[in-house]
């Protein structure tokens, strides 16, 4: 917890070495980055964390991810914004985007594919699912 | 049948004048110029029909007269002719005033009619306007409430979502992975723990909110010492302090009273404030303590930490608001500690609010009444004493407005009476199932169905009800706005008789400001029947300007809502002619006869205390009366005098 507060971010790959990040998970809140980039890390992919949204898109910049999990309400950028810089930019938009989020509206579902996501994910999830839901994303992007 | 007699008499009248005339010489006669207009005035006086009959009964007897030939000296065709005529031109006379006359009266009638009509569609119309003000008043309040709901319940369940994710994430990775080492396994272990405990402590506060706002939070009121409370919240706090390193210092002068209040809930107030100190503080200290301020004790925590911002200061004690919004790294809360601790503050009749100056810290203060101990001292002259108490139990007093509760206590303490406190009719009856008071005083101006179940249990059980409606005097504090008396519907001459008396004018002028005609007819019937006369208004603008520079002797308000017998009020006040007119409000009906009714008006804040000497005065007397009727039996006797006056 105390490495959210540096701003740290780190590759977790999973023989320790440095393999390409795939994976940035961002969220204010962090038991929830920390129970996701546990289950996904355990799952062989690398990921990056962020506990902003400045933060977040930094992160993104720098290591071209595939896959971007972001909550909604966060701090500096909310998860909207940085999806739509995202899509906007040639350079990243072919990074997938799942938008996380506390509120279970349709309105805001509406919001994220509007705003180019391409999946979202309410708040309480199962990491299992939120597994499942990252392969087949990211194998149909190879495909 | 005394008119059919007296229209004979003047049928019989009409002919024996136009009889003169005739023997006088008929239309030549010298009487003619005189009866001609009495003869007039006779027929207009009597029935059409009866006329006529005259008329045939004369025309008869004058050819009676001609038969006999006993009228003298005269032509007697020409006679005829003349007299006939004369008769004739009478009777059309007659005929056209009367239908003028009849037809002027049936104009006048449809006029009155009609400005009696439109007058009634006036007062209709404006009824309906007012009902129409009500109505849509409500409908936004409902509105209001509902949207205040909706986004509560909206709030409540995103707060809740967020543990939720933890516990739900954190169980499921510990169920699907077993390779988990175990300080890991531990640490989630412990989160699961720690979110399902903030989860608790949020419906917690949330179900403490539903039961303060639906005023079901019943304040299990006690007399506590300032020094046990602070004591009580600091130990709980301090090993939070610790941790943080900050230092917790008190302030208590040791000659602080005691405070009236619920233990648990006060801790709980000042457990909120000293959380949030130590949560928003990073190095220094916080103070916590309390100094006397007149009436209260005022409890403060102050930090030293990051302050608030001035807008951020206006909205604290709203639900949901957090500082740490936004922002990062900020300790999380529910955001409904403060609005908690506002809640209950209030219920103690208390005030809860914040000073701060950003990145020096905060200082949060909150009041709560003292105790008043001082059995016996009198500080206004008023000459009650314990011993009029007797052997009996304490004073219930049962108010639902704290407010009002608190002061009354506070009043009655003062001069020597121990008292209860209840809010409810129900809570008040549990009271005194367990305590058996010598008297409950209690409000009949709301809930009245409520009380009355109590008035008969207390009657069963031997208490003497007292019942009495106080007025919370408007913010402004302006005592002249206090009523002079109160008339209760169903109104009678009783009433009216002692407002009079108490007035001290007989056929006095009276204005009546009432929204329901029937109420102010019976008003109205019942002071012309004592020889007053009155006027009746819809509104006091109404009032002031038809009372022009005449001002009435009492104005009587009647069943307006609150707001608009306060504003009815305070406008009157302001008018010159009116200001000085005294005031009596009409109130519901809905107590039993063997109630004794007192009125009396208590105002809450600290300076106008002395008009609840009609209050306790007719206290002295009920317990006078108990005393009386428990010695000698004569009670009675005094009992119909004091339900009288």
């Amino acid at each position: 917890m105390d490495n959210r507060r540096t701003g740290w971010f780190t590759v977790l790959g999973e023989d320790g070495g440095h393999m390409a990040v795939q994976i940035v998970v961002a969220d204010d809140e962090p038991h929830v980055v920390r129970a996701l980039s546990f289950v996904l890390t355990k799952e062989g992919f690398s990921v990056a964390v962020a506990a902003n949204g400045e933060e977040a898109l930094a992160r993104i910049r720098e290591e071209r991810p595939r896959l971007v999990f972001l909550d909604i309400v966060m701090p500096k950028l909310t998860g909207m914004e940085i999806c739509k810089t995202i899509k906007a930019d040639p350079e990243l938009k072919d990074s997938l985007v799942i938008i996380l989020t506390c509120k279970g509206q349709e309105l805001d579902r509406q919001n994220s594919m509007l705003a180019g996501a391409d999946e979202f994910l309410t708040k309480p999830f199962s990491p299992r699912e939120v597994v499942t839901l990252a392969r087949s994303l990211l194998t149909r992007g190879e495909a | 049948m005394n008119v059919r007699w007296m229209d004979v008499v003047q049928a019989a009248s009409i002919i024996l004048l136009l009889a003169i005339c005739l023997l006088t010489g008929g239309s030549q006669s010298p009487f003619r110029f005189a009866f001609y207009p009495l003869i007039v005035l006779l027929a207009l006086r009597i029935d059409f029909a009866l006329l006529l009959k005259a008329g045939f009964t004369f025309s008869i007897l004058f050819v009676l007269l001609v038969i006999l030939d006993r009228v003298p000296n005269r032509h007697l065709p020409g006679l005829l002719a003349e007299t006939l005529s004369f008769f004739l031109v009478t009777m059309a006379t007659a005929f056209a005033t009367r239908t003028l006359a009849a037809e002027r009266e049936r104009a006048e009638n449809a006029t009155a009619t009609f400005h009696s009509l439109s007058e009634d569609l006036k007062h209709r119309t404006m009824n309906l306007q007012m009902t129409l003000e009500a109505l849509s008043e409500a409908h936004k309040r409902l509105q209001e409430s509902d949207r205040e709901k909706t986004t509560f319940l909206a709030n409540v369940s995103h707060e809740l979502r967020t543990p939720l994710s933890s516990i739900r994430s954190y169980s499921e990775i510990l169920l699907t992975y077993n390779d988990i080492d175990s300080e890991t396994r531990q640490d989630f272990i412990r989160t699961i723990n720690s979110e399902s405990e903030r989860m608790t402590t949020l419906v917690n506060q949330n179900l403490d909110l539903i039961r303060i706002e639906s005023g079901k939070m019943e304040l299990n009121i006690c007399q506590i010492k300032p020094a046990e409370l602070i004591a009580g919240s600091v130990k709980v706090v301090t090993p939070m302090a610790q941790e943080k390193g900050l230092a917790l210092e008190l302030d208590i002068p040791s000659d602080i009273p005691a405070i009236r209040g619920d233990r648990q809930q006060l801790t709980q107030v000042l457990i909120n404030l000293l959380n949030n100190a130590i949560k928003f503080t990073a190095e220094g200290r916080i103070i916590v303590g309390v100094h006397l301020n007149g009436d209260l004790a005022e409890f403060f925590v102050a930090d030293t930490g990051e302050g608030i911002f001035p807008e951020e200061q206006e909205v604290i004690f709203d639900e949901f608001f957090r500082i740490s919004d936004g922002v990062p790294d900020r300790p999380r809360g529910s955001g409904l500690g403060l609005s908690i601790a506002k809640k209950i503050v209030a219920f103690h009749g208390g005030r809860i609010w914040v000073g701060s100056t950003p990145g020096k810290g905060s200082t949060f203060h909150f009041t709560v009444p003292v105790t008043t101990e001082e059995a016996g001292s009198v500080d206004d002259g008023f000459q009650g004493t314990a011993v009029t108490q007797g052997g009996y139990g304490p004073i219930l007093v049962l108010y639902e407005s704290a407010a009002i509760r608190q002061s009354l206590r506070k009043r009655l303490e003062k001069v020597g009476y121990q008292t209860l406190g209840a809010d409810t009719p129900q809570r008040g009856q549990e009271i005194a199932a367990a305590v058996k008071p010598g008297l409950i005083v209690a409000d009949f101006s709301e809930r009245s169905d409520k009380v009355q179940g109590l008035e008969t249990w207390a009657k069963e059980h031997g208490i003497e009800v007292l019942l009495a409606t106080l007025y919370l005097s408007p913010a402004s504090g302006d005592l002249s706005l206090a009523a002079h008396g109160f008339l209760e519907k169903p109104f009678d001459k009783y009433q009216i008789a002692s407002l009079l008396d108490r007035f001290q004018k007989s056929r006095g002028k009276f204005s009546i400001i009432s929204p329901e005609q029937e109420e102010a007819r019976q008003l109205q019937v019942l002071l012309g029947a004592e020889g007053c006369s009155t006027a009746l208004f819809l509104d006091g603008e109404e009032a002031a300007r038809a009372s022009g520079s005449a001002p009435p002797h009492a104005v009587i308000i009647g069943s307006f809502p609150p707001h608009r017998r306060e504003e009815i009020v305070t406008f009157l006040k302001g008018v010159p002619q009116f200001g000085n007119s005294p005031f009596f409000l009409v109130q519901g009906g809905g107590c039993g006869r063997y109630i004794k009714t007192v009125t009396a008006t208590v105002p809450v804040d600290k300076n106008g205390g002395e008009v609840l000497y009609p209050l306790i005065a007719a206290i002295e007397k009920a317990y006078a009366l108990k005393w009386r009727k428990d010695t000698d039996g004569e009670g009675e006797a005094y009992g119909r005098g004091l339900a009288g006056g």
